[in-house]
């Protein structure tokens, strides 16, 4: 079991450094997962993932230990996002780059969507790419990231009832994305 | 309750994060608007897919990879200035007891001068009556209308001064001769 962010960080500040990896083990999932998200790419994740996490250690040093850390992570994570999209446009590649991968290749890790030969796992992840970026966060950092709506809300430098409105968006979207999908 | 309240107490109905109340609410609701029951089915649906499908999307050894990518670079980059444990000067004043304390000593402070202040006058300094005043104004008067100068006034004074000095010292008031003395010249 991980120690907590504010521990962590103290430790790190006392001289500890080698505690920098528990650190990032803390974040890792949530900050690849929103990245992923982000960008759609697995590999443009993991190298946004890799410079966040590069420029958490250079400002952990002056951290005042108050602010959550992964509130800053997620904004260096979203403007890094953005340049990157803004980046693969200048030099023409968005278009190709943004072909959904193979769906083998996306369902090797979830094991359910390989034995169902494609298809859920993969209509959700396009369903959720296709929600506005702002919803999608919201939805993202609420169902794959366990937080609360009031978190999301200090995240995003929003009111609770902005967060609620952007959730239901994005719920109402999908269901109408995944309408084939569900039970009744 | 109307339909656009119920769209607002949905999501966090759905996450569980409404309270009791809110949530009687939306389901109390549910039961009289079928529109609204069904985006409850439906929202309800999706939100079950979504959890079944709820898979990382990256692997422990891609995450490790990526942890020692990250290792390496800052490997290369100086050591971050180590912070110090001890508190500072500054912390000193952000410590939750110091300013009620800080207070506390002032206040008794105050309170300490104020109960031990000097009854008495000290010896420099001159009390004056109503009546005091009164002489030395009409005193004052007196030495304006009968001289005419300051300097005349000082010369006067030095004669009576001589003529005090220069005689045996009285030992009465009598023998001073005070009522012969005149002021005026």
């Amino acid at each position: 079991m991980l120690e907590g962010e504010q521990v962590l960080v103290r430790r790190f500040q006392d001289g500890e450094t080698q505690v920098f990896d528990d650190i990032m083990k803390l974040f890792q999932e949530r900050a690849l997962s929103l990245a992923y998200y982000r960008t759609g790419r697995r590999e443009d994740a993991l190298d946004i993932v890799q410079d966040a996490f590069i420029r958490m250690y250079k400002v952990l040093p002056g951290w005042q230990p108050k602010a959550s850390l992964f509130t800053w992570l997620y904004r260096v994570i979203v403007n890094l996002s953005v340049d990157r999209g803004r980046a693969l446009a200048r030099t023409g590649k968005v278009s190709l780059d943004n072909i959904p991968e193979p769906s083998e290749k996306k369902n090797s890790h979830n094991p359910r969507a390989v034995l169902e030969g494609k298809e859920t796992a993969t209509v959700i992840e396009e369903a959720v790419a296709q929600l506005p970026p702002k919803q999608r966060d919201v939805f993202i950092l609420r169902q794959y990231q366990h937080l609360r709506l009031k978190e999301i809300a200090q995240i995003q430098g929003c009111s609770v009832g902005a967060v609620k409105a952007n959730l239901f968006q994005a719920l109402r979207k999908l269901r109408v994305s995944l309408s084939g999908y569900y039970k009744e | 309750m109307n339909c656009k309240t119920f769209n607002k107490l949905l999501p966090g109905h759905l996450y569980g994060e409404s309270s009791i109340e809110e949530s009687e609410k939306v389901l109390s609701h549910a039961r009289v608007c079928p529109d609204c029951r069904r985006l409850l089915d439906e929202m309800t649906g999706t939100i079950s897919l979504l959890r079944e499908e709820e898979k990382p999307h990256f692997s422990g050894g891609e995450m490790a990879a990526l942890r020692m990518r990250v290792e390496q670079v800052i490997s290369g980059m100086d050591r971050p200035p180590i912070h110090s444990s001890g508190p500072s000067r500054l912390k000193l004043f952000s410590r939750p007891l110091f300013l009620p304390v800080a207070g506390a000593l002032v206040a008794a402070s105050i309170i300490a001068v104020i109960l031990f202040q000097p009854v008495e006058n000290p010896d420099y300094l001159v009390s004056t009556t109503p009546n005091e005043v009164e002489e030395l104004v009409a005193m004052t008067e007196t030495v304006e209308e009968e001289y005419d100068s300051v300097d005349e006034l000082c010369r006067e004074m030095d004669e009576l001064q001589q003529l005090f000095l220069n005689e045996p010292a009285p030992d009465t008031e009598a023998e001073m001769g005070v009522d012969n003395i005149s002021v005026k010249a």
